[in-house]
């Protein structure tokens, strides 16, 4: 342990000597400050953008040194001939790489502790400075639907691309027409869980998230709604209309609490939602609408700390898969395979959804078996080329990790919580990876000779 | 005797990035370095002194035949608590000043910091670097570093020292020095392995020697037995007039010996230049530049 804090207390002081880490913090520095002069349309626009920018900022400065440093950091060990006083001491090279990976890790603590603290300050003022006394950083947890239900037999989404991909939620389409609308029902809902302010406060409302996929009238991407809100103590609906939605953009829209709930004592509650214009359609699921359950104080605190530590499991991503190729690689070479890696991993996502088209293709060909034969339209594509498709990007898919699962700006943007469980289940994800990069680079650098 | 190194058949062949041999860089050396012997190894550039050193270290490793340090493989981490490195051209921490650069490697060897501190000032005294020891390593010069290189490798005081080309590139002043700190080494009965091209040196400090070309061992042996010519002595006198010299020719004639040269023994050139120097200096040592 003692030769590991060693060689990691000197990577750490290297680093923060190094000049490229100076000058992407004060960048980094610099482009946080930046957000408040970003154009916006309104100011609570202007402060949600800040908030973003601050996160992808720190996501995206964090990821550049961390390439940065560990790519050259045995590459140069090697060739100014350091790494030989090292490892003729009674130093294993599996100490030397934990010790550098040891020292990064720490360099970017420090980087996400600073920049993290700085954030927090800058949104908060920004908060009091945009908003003056009122609370605008909150964060509570929604509340999905205990069922949801369509009033007619709609038109079928299966040919729709939304629902093409068996792992995409299903989304039925609701056409040109002002009689058709789609149901959400909670179960057990109790006032005490719900409003945006205090529980006495006869003002409080129930907010809830809209999230439709919308065809407006001549294909635009726009389209308006009503809203009905029902529960067997207020029969009388209260309709909201109308709503303007944007095609897969969330909405949040409330209503009174006091009205719809009775205080201590369970409720259903009903939200239904139908087309205001009779043009265009609506594509809904079962999850597009929630409920938003109470905030909770320091939420906004506790989904930012979240954010960065899943930010830090990106950058120990990154440290790991970088250094395991500067244990065999140059320095420049080691550098351009984490950019590389950097764009690919962000673009798993989209892999997998090309992983869905492709299962779907290959059931959409099972041919027609008459018995003797198995017939296949002979336009179909080989059924051995779909297969080997098939395994080359499940292959790649295993071996370039997803970056995009550790960004959750979207869900602190519109005042969600960040999942516990994901949370660690990302942090699992991201050690799991720089394990096997760590023990592959150890590997590599223990049968590499020093010329 | 017990070998502090020794080596058996011990073969190197560089390969190219497929793996085909490019060049044999060491060719079956086989050799022993016994425990507290000073050792050198000389020959050209390229003849395999490096190679050698660094498969002995386990920083290479061997396409044929074996290596074995202080009766341990070279890659045994166990067998580095004893060894102390100097590498062809000291390159080290830049951004550390001499005082951390010790204390570093000294933590490398679990060193506790009490010891690790005493360790460092009595090195640094021995080295001539304690009035310097807060400069950043950046701003030593070439000799400086050197000294630097020499005190990191003997931190743990070690049993056995092996030194890549010490002196190389040194002024005749610290070069004098380090080969002084290699008679002390000696003295303390330490083992010391060192390569030269620089044969002054080699002659000075060495009791036996090996000589390498294109990677095969040529000779080997201590320096006395080689360079000692058997069928000639040397007799020196002060004040040889000529009739002396006449006289002493014909009694040796009578014996049947003959004189082959007379001449007048000089200084060689590095202890005319030390001598000025010392002089110049007022007799006093030179400290940091």
């Amino acid at each position: 342990m003692g030769k590991i804090a060693a060689v990691a207390s000197l990577t750490f002081l290297e680093s923060v000597r190094k000049r490229v880490f100076l000058v992407l913090v004060s960048f980094a520095v610099v482009v946080l400050a930046s957000g408040l002069a970003l154009p916006s349309v309104d100011d609570l626009s202007r402060f949600k953008v800040i908030q973003s920018w601050c996160l992808r900022s720190i996501s995206f400065f964090g990821v550049l040194i961390a390439i940065f440093l560990s790519a050259t950091a045995i590459p140069d060990d090697i060739e100014e001939k350091k790494i030989f006083t090292l490892l003729t001491k009674p130093l294993s090279r599996l100490q030397y790489l934990l010790g550098k990976f040891v020292g990064y890790s720490l360099i970017l603590a420090v980087f996400l502790l600073g920049t993290g603290l700085l954030s927090w300050g800058y949104i908060r003022w920004s908060e009091r400075e945009l908003f003056p006394g009122r609370d605008m950083l909150r964060a509570g947890e929604v509340m999905p639907a205990g069922m949801f239900a369509l009033s007619h037999p709609l038109e079928s989404a299966g040919s729709v691309d939304l629902n093409l991909l068996p792992s995409a939620p299903a989304v039925y389409w609701m056409r040109c027409s002002r009689e058709n609308h789609a149901a959400w029902t909670f179960y057990n809902v109790t006032r005490e869980t719900f409003g945006n302010s205090d529980d006495d406060d006869p003002q409080a409302e129930v907010e809830l998230d809209l999230t439709l996929a919308v065809e407006g009238p001549w294909g635009m991407s726009s389209n308006d709604v009503s809203i009905l809100v029902s529960s067997p103590n207020h029969p009388r609906t209260i309709v909201m209309e109308p709503v303007r939605l944007r095609y897969n953009q969330t909405v949040r829209v409330a209503f009174e609490r006091d009205k719809m709930l009775p205080p201590h004592a369970l409720t259903t509650l009903t939200v239904a939602v139908r087309q205001f214009t009779p043009m265009g359609g609506l594509g809904v699921a079962a999850d597009s609408l929630v409920l938003r359950l109470k905030p909770t104080a320091g939420g906004f605190e506790i989904n930012l700390a979240c954010a960065l530590l899943l930010a830090f499991a990106q950058f120990y991503v990154v440290l790991g898969l970088t250094l395991l190729a500067s244990a065999r690689l140059s320095g420049p070479v080691s550098m351009f395979l984490g950019f590389f890696l950097l764009l690919a991993g962000s673009m798993v996502s989209f892999l997998g959804d090309t992983m869905g088209v492709l299962d779907a293709t290959i059931a959409s060909q099972g041919g027609v078996d008459d018995g003797a034969h198995v017939h296949h339209d002979p336009d179909d594509i080989s059924p051995a080329v779909l297969e080997l498709s098939r395994v080359v990007v499940k292959g790649v898919l295993y071996l370039i990790p997803d970056l995009g699962r550790f960004d959750v700006s979207d869900i602190l943007l519109k005042g969600g919580r960040v999942p516990f469980t994901r949370v660690f289940h990302d942090l699992g994800y991201a050690l799991l990876y720089c394990m096997i990069s760590l023990l592959l680079g150890w590997l590599l650098l223990n049968d590499r000779e020093l010329k | 005797m017990d070998a502090a190194i020794r080596a058996v058949d011990l073969t190197k062949d560089f390969t190219d990035f497929w793996g085909r041999p490019k060049n044999r860089a060491l060719d079956r050396l086989t050799l022993d370095i016994h425990r507290g012997e000073v050792f050198g190894l000389l020959g050209p550039n390229g003849s395999g002194k490096t190679t050698s050193m660094k498969l002995f270290l386990g920083l290479l490793y061997p396409s044929a035949g074996r290596a074995e340090i202080l009766g341990r493989d070279p890659t045994d981490i166990s067998a580095k608590q004893y060894i102390g490195f100097l590498p062809e051209e000291s390159y080290l921490y830049r951004f550390l000043n001499a005082e951390e650069t010790l204390d570093f490697y000294g933590r490398l060897f679990r060193m506790p910091r009490k010891e690790r501190k005493r360790r460092g000032e009595e090195l640094l005294k021995l080295v001539g670097l304690w009035d310097v020891r807060k400069r950043r390593l950046r701003e030593y010069s070439k000799g400086m570093a050197r000294r630097i290189g020499f005190a990191q490798a003997l931190i743990n005081d070690p049993q056995l020292v092996i030194l890549d080309e010490p002196t190389s590139g040194l002024d005749p002043i610290v070069s004098r020095q380090l080969k002084d700190l290699i008679g002390e080494l000696k003295s303390r009965g330490k083992t010391v392995l060192m390569s030269s091209h620089l044969l002054a040196d080699i002659q000075d400090v060495c009791d036996r020697i090996a000589i390498l070309h294109l990677g095969v061992l040529r000779r080997v042996g201590s320096v006395e037995q080689l360079l000692t010519i058997p069928d000639l002595s040397q007799v020196t006198v002060k004040n040889l007039t000529p009739e002396l010299e006449a006289k002493l020719r014909a009694l040796l004639g009578e014996a049947g010996a003959s004189v082959s040269a007379v001449s007048h023994p000089s200084e060689t050139l590095e202890d005319l230049f030390l001598k000025t120097i010392r002089e110049s200096a007022g007799g006093q040592n030179r400290g940091g530049r």
